[in-house]
């Protein structure tokens, strides 16, 4: 199979800090691919790259076409989706209005029609389904704010999800969830992968990680310092030193 | 009561709206202890620390810091009897630089490379506004910041949230140096069971707003059942 | 005299500018606010000064509160002491407001208080001092001295002097001192201060106290310079607010440094249009061409998307989706109608006028209730709907329903303009770019005589429709009723289709714009776009109102004045009053707004009412930024029988994640839900 996602010598630079130097990275459609590594390695500012928030030097292409000149939210609508580390939730729409914001294209015409016909003819199929699927039934009325810290990281990935991406980047999407929480998100993003999606995982999480990724990428101060299969990945000298810790 | 407990809930029922998070909860930590809060998403961990510092006022029962009742309403009051606070979202100042992050918990510089000593990536780092921090990093700025004002009481809130494993692992070390030798008290939330039971004295697992377990973190350990229960919330246990 | 010569005269206005715009810039590091009352409280301070060293009389700015005689008139000392004492106490009860019922209010509602104050004191100002302008005696020597050839008084210079020290000062307590970065730390998160054992509300104080205490002396200072009137300083808070916003609200250096070559540039610009007779008639040369170079610097340097980690804005106020039904628009139209019929004379006529302002109000609900832009430019709009009406239907002839329409659309396209800056410049500094941009619209369009025909206005046909009469004046006198359900019809719609683009994706994508540009585009939005839409489709709405105006006014003169930078600022606090999300909010609006029917009830039931409506007006704003970040319509809303229930009503209990999954089902028993029964 080809991959969905081709990253070429990917760079990031903030003033001085040369926060990602040449990653090269793919992934295939159905795969989950890990990208793990040291705090301030470089694994949201490659994310932020790929979805262009932050300019960057290289390649991003998906599904075999470039994305190099795109701003973010044309990349999103070419089929990626992202979450974001810090969430970055619509405080002031509730939960299911979250997702719908993220499951519409609006054309430059739609404000016009709008203004005379709301609501024509959308089910809202994908929105209830991705709540059913993360279990946020319950609290699709409420609002980001009165929900806690789990819950939250919980709507972010769903908003993600919700457009039916061909590849999404989450940024620790198990993140202060519980084990419970995290051994579900496990298998339903493993759904998710196994319906077509491709899957960029960034987590802290080793437990996730290492049960649901296929291939792993090993960050450290924006260099690759390891990569392949997860159960390589995991006793490779260098990643124990830098990131595991000896003892892991 | 003892002087060496320094911090109690006693039946504390608090929340939003007049609807309570959490309900006739009691803990105690001892000075020169660390104590760790469990419990799944919602449960009401981050709701209890946030009553304890007055940001969220109680609708029943109290807080003593130091045996002393707490005023409602003024953390800054709190903070000066020496409770130091994480809170869940950081709470750094993202429009100042790290350094002057670390300059408002304390003026003396010599607290401030003492802290900085358990976070071997941070020193480089300190000219960097705080918003433009990866998030281990703010995660690790913001614990700094609160272990330089040498509190006695400690609240952090969701410890590992972003943190690289081998820092999570010396940080939890570095914490039991400081409840060993300074003998001061700690309370942490934490997801990550085994860690959080390896590194605490005791601990307390809060389902559905109540305490639904407690016990020394040694025969716990032993009962990864008995808490995963407790997790799912023991029909009975809430009904009653 | 050479262009270094006018370059040096233009110091002293420059040096106004700096000390009005490092007054704005500190009060804005401690508490986030732009205050736009300071103006005012620097005018009130120097009253207080003046009448003491004229009179020896202490009459502070309180409605019925007694004079103090304090003897013989006071030196300059005693006076400036005393008057210093009237700020700290001033700044001392703003923070009071702000800390207090303010705390955890919306920013917006924050800066609408400051309105309030600032329309208080401007207003008790007149009641108290007169509105006749005085002369203040000099606090610095005054004596000419010559530099390079020019002339200047050497108080600018020493001025000039004054005000970089400050700055400098500033400079160096915001940056050094553990005090000036707890004060900067707790305007971003007060509670992460008190964490670490700072008290929010002193920090408050100190900033508000002593940023007042400034005001005064920079007030004693400037004023012997300008001669003092109720009004001075508003003048000079637009090209602070420009100069405070080139340094970007950070730096006071650059501030200064910004106020003083603002008063240079006005200076040489003055000498240009002199040499060159072509700019003679660009009347307006002086006061726009400073925004230009502002809004062209800002653009240049601002993101089209917040970076990582940008100070978030506070929680914009909540924008309840509107009835499902169009029950509640049919009934209020038919209310409408029936008022329209039922009245006569001045009560018909405010109808009329609180119909036209509520257009005005849902053309603020679109861009600042929904998309969050806060605009100072509205009336601009509709000023360029009133005058391109007179344009197209006097000038060109095109008939009724065309030119309006054509009009609107005209507006419209100079909203599109307003936004592109709004791409790059967000939150307050959007406001103060609007601003500056309806300054430079007012300066270079409205006041020309070929375009507004100046001072004596311009003239607009009455509109017909098949013969049917539909202007305002009737023959016999009076206002014709054809006239007013001309305007609810157009109301009508335009509420009704607000109230749709709320409901739909639209409008979900403008909440979603409005609460955060990141993830907005994350979510496949064109956070450009949907600012463009907008900015466009308010001005249209506003541009409907301005020719809906031109109709209504004096039959059909249209004057530049209505359109000014001080009537968008009326404008949106009488949004905000009505409630600046909802589409009913815009209809109280109108009702509220001055001239409208609230307004004309209470000049014709309370003897005396007008002489204190600005008062009364000043401090309303006040009160409703307290009570209700939604308006008087969200207090209405709030009430309704089914949102009380729901409030009382226990939110569900999220259960764990494994009930939704592969878990027992068992756990999603309602008592487990409800919690404990
Ligand atoms: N705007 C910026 N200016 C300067 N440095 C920056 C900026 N943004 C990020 N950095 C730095 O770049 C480095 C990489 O940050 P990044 O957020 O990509 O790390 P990360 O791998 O996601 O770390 P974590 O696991 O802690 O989230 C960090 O050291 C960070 O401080
Ligand atoms: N501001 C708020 N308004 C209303 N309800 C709230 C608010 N904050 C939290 N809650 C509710 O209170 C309950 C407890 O939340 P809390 O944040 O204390 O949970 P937590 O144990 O910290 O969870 P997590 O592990 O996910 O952070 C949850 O049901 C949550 O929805
Ligand atoms: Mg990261
Ligand atoms: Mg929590």
């Amino acid at each position: 199979m080809t991959a969905v996602l081709e990253i070429e010598a990917l760079t990031v630079t903030y003033g001085g800090v040369r926060a990602v130097a040449g990653l090269d990275l793919t992934v295939e459609p159905g795969e989950i691919v890990g990208l793990i590594g040291p705090n301030g390695a470089g694994k949201t500012s490659a994310v932020d790259a790929i979805s262009g928030f932050t300019p960057s030097g290289g390649n991003v292409r998906l599904a075999g076409s470039s994305l190099n000149r795109l701003k973010p939210h044309q990349r999103i609508r070419a089929g990626l989706a992202r979450s974001f580390q810090s969430l970055e939730l619509f405080d002031d729409l509730s939960v299911r209005d979250n997702l719908r914001v993220a499951s519409r294209r609006l054309r430059w015409w739609s404000a016009l029609v709008d203004l005379v016909r709301p609501n024509r003819g959308h089910d809202d199929e994908h929105v209830d389904n991705a709540l059913r699927t993360l279990g946020l039934d319950d609290v699709a009325d409420r609002l980001p704010s009165e929900l806690s810290h789990g819950v939250r990281n919980l709507v972010s990935v769903a908003r993600a999800v919700v457009s039916q991406p061909k590849v999404v980047l989450l940024d620790e999407p198990g993140a202060g969830l519980d084990s419970d929480e995290t051994e579900a998100l496990g298998a339903r993003l493993r759904r998710f992968a196994d319906e077509g999606t491709a899957i960029l995982l960034i987590d802290h999480d080793m437990g996730l990680v290492m049960s649901i990724c296929d291939r792993v990428y090993v960050l450290d101060f924006g260099q690759l310092i390891a990569s392949g299969p997860t159960e390589q990945v995991r006793n490779d000298p260098r990643v124990l030193h830098a990131y595991l810790g000896e003892d892991a | 009561m003892t002087t060496a407990d320094a911090l109690t809930l006693r039946n504390l029922t608090a929340g939003y709206n007049g609807i309570a998070a959490i309900r006739d909860v009691d803990l105690v930590v001892h000075a020169g202890e660390l104590v760790t809060l469990l419990g799944p998403n919602g449960a009401g961990k981050t709701t209890t620390l946030l009553t304890v510092c007055g940001v969220v006022s109680p609708m029943h029962g109290e807080v003593l810091l130091g045996g002393q009742r707490v005023p409602a309403g003024r953390p800054h009051v709190l903070a000066r009897r020496g409770l130091g606070h994480v809170p869940e979202n950081r709470g750094l100042f993202f429009e100042l630089t790290a350094a002057q992050n670390m300059r408002l918990a304390t003026k003396s510089k010599v607290e401030v490379d003492r802290v900085l000593e358990l976070f071997p990536a941070l020193p480089a780092l300190m000219g960097r506004r705080a918003g433009v921090l990866s998030g281990g990093e703010q995660q690790m700025l913001a614990i700094a910041r609160a272990l330089a004002r040498r509190p006695r009481v400690l609240m952090v809130d969701e410890l590992s949230l972003g943190l690289a494993p081998l820092v999570v692992q010396s940080l939890l070390a570095s914490l039991r140096n400081a409840v060993d030798d300074d003998g001061i008290a700690v309370l942490l939330i934490e997801q990550h069971i085994e860690l959080a039971l390896g590194a605490a004295d005791r601990a307390y697992v809060l389902n559905h707003g109540r305490i639904a377990l407690e016990g020394s973190a040694e025969s716990l350990k032993n009962e990864r059942a008995l808490i995963e229960s407790s997790y799912l919330g023991d029909l009975d246990e809430v009904v009653s | 005299m050479t262009y270094v010569q006018f370059a040096i005269l233009g110091l002293g206005a420059g040096a106004i500018y700096a000390a009005v715009a490092l007054g704005v810039l500190l009060v804005h590091r401690g508490s986030g606010v732009v205050n736009f009352a300071y103006g005012a409280m620097a005018m009130s301070v120097v009253y207080v000064y003046a009448i003491l060293r004229s009179d020896g009389n202490l009459n502070v700015p309180i409605v019925g509160a007694p004079v103090m005689h304090l003897g013989a008139p006071l030196g300059f000392w005693p006076a400036t002491l005393i008057a210093l004492a009237y700020a700290a106490v001033l700044g001392f009860l703003c923070h009071l407001l702000m800390s207090g019922p303010l705390r955890n209010a919306t920013t917006l509602a924050r800066v609408i208080a400051t309105v309030g104050i600032m329309t208080y004191l401007q207003a008790t100002a007149a009641l108290r001092y007169g509105t006749l302008s005085t002369s203040v005696p000099a606090a610095i020597p005054q004596a000419i001295i010559e530099i390079s050839g020019a002339r200047v008084p050497r108080d600018r210079i020493i001025l000039t002097a004054v005000v970089i020290g400050i700055a400098l000062a500033l400079a160096a307590l915001f940056k050094l001192t553990r005090v000036g970065l707890a004060i900067r730390g707790a305007a971003e998160n007060e509670h992460a201060a008190a964490y670490l054992g700072w008290s929010p509300v002193r920090l408050s104080a100190l900033t508000w106290v002593g940023g007042t205490v400034l005001a005064g002396v920079i007030a004693i200072l400037v004023a012997p310079i300008t001669s003092l009137d109720p009004t001075i300083f508003t003048l000079f808070v637009i090209p602070a607010l420009g100069a405070a916003l080139l340094a970007r609200f950070r730096s006071f250096v650059v501030c200064v440094a910004a106020g003083l070559g603002i008063g240079m540039l006005q200076s040489v610009v003055t000498k240009l249009s002199v040499d060159f007779g072509f700019m003679r008639n660009l009347t307006g040369l002086r006061e726009g061409v400073p925004f230009i170079v502002i809004v062209i610097a800002l653009v240049a340097v601002g993101a089209s998307l917040p970076g990582r980690g940008a100070m978030a804005e506070k929680r914009p106020p909540p924008a309840p989706s509107t009835v499902a039904t169009f029950k509640i628009p049919a009934i209020v139209s038919a209310l409408g109608l029936v008022a329209i019929i039922a009245t006569s004379g001045g009560w018909r006529y405010a109808l009329m006028t609180s119909m036209v302002t509520a257009l005005l109000c849902l053309s603020l609900v679109v861009l600042t209730g929904f998309v969050g832009q806060i605009s100072l430019a509205q009336m601009t709009f509709a000023g360029m709907g009133g005058f391109m009406l007179s344009k197209f239907a006097e000038g060109m002839g095109i008939p009724f329903p065309i030119a309006p329409l054509l009009a609107a659309l005209a507006a419209a396209a100079v909203g599109f303009v307003v936004a592109l800056p709004a791409l790059r410049v967000r939150g307050v500094h959007l406001a103060i770019v609007t601003l500056a941009l309806a300054q430079g619209v007012e300066e270079f369009v409205f006041k020309n005589p070929h375009f507004s025909g100046g001072f004596s206005g311009t003239h607009v046909p009455a509109p017909k429709l098949f013969g049917l009469d539909l202007s305002v004046n009737a023959k016999g006198g009076g206002f014709r009723i054809a006239f007013g359900v001309m305007v609810l019809i157009v109301l009508t719609l335009v509420a009704v289709a607000v109230i749709n683009l709320r409901r739909s994706d639209t409008g979900r994508a403008m909440l979603a714009v409005r609460a955060n540009e990141r993830a907005a585009a994350a979510a496949g939005i064109s956070v450009v776009g949907i600012k463009i839409t907008a900015f466009t489709l308010s001005a249209f709405i506003a541009g409907l109102a301005g020719t809906l105006l031109a109709y209504q006014q004096s039959g059909g003169n249209l004057s530049f004045e209505s359109f000014g930078v001080f009537a968008s600022l009326a404008l949106l606090t009488s949004a905000f009053i009505g409630g600046i999300t909802t589409v009913s909010g815009g209809i109280i609006g109108g009702v509220l707004a001055s001239g409208g029917l609230l307004s004309f009830a209470a000049t014709k039931w309370i003897t005396g009412y007008s002489r204190y409506e600005l008062i009364v007006g000043g401090l309303g704003l006040i009160v409703v930024a307290i009570r209700q970040p939604i308006g008087v319509a969200g207090e209405i809303i709030m009430n309704l029988p089914k949102n009380r229930r729901a409030r009382r009503a226990e939110p569900p209990r999220r259960t764990s994640a494994s009930a939704a999954g592969a878990r027992p089902a068992v756990l999603q028993t309602p008592e487990l839900q409800g919690g404990v029964k």
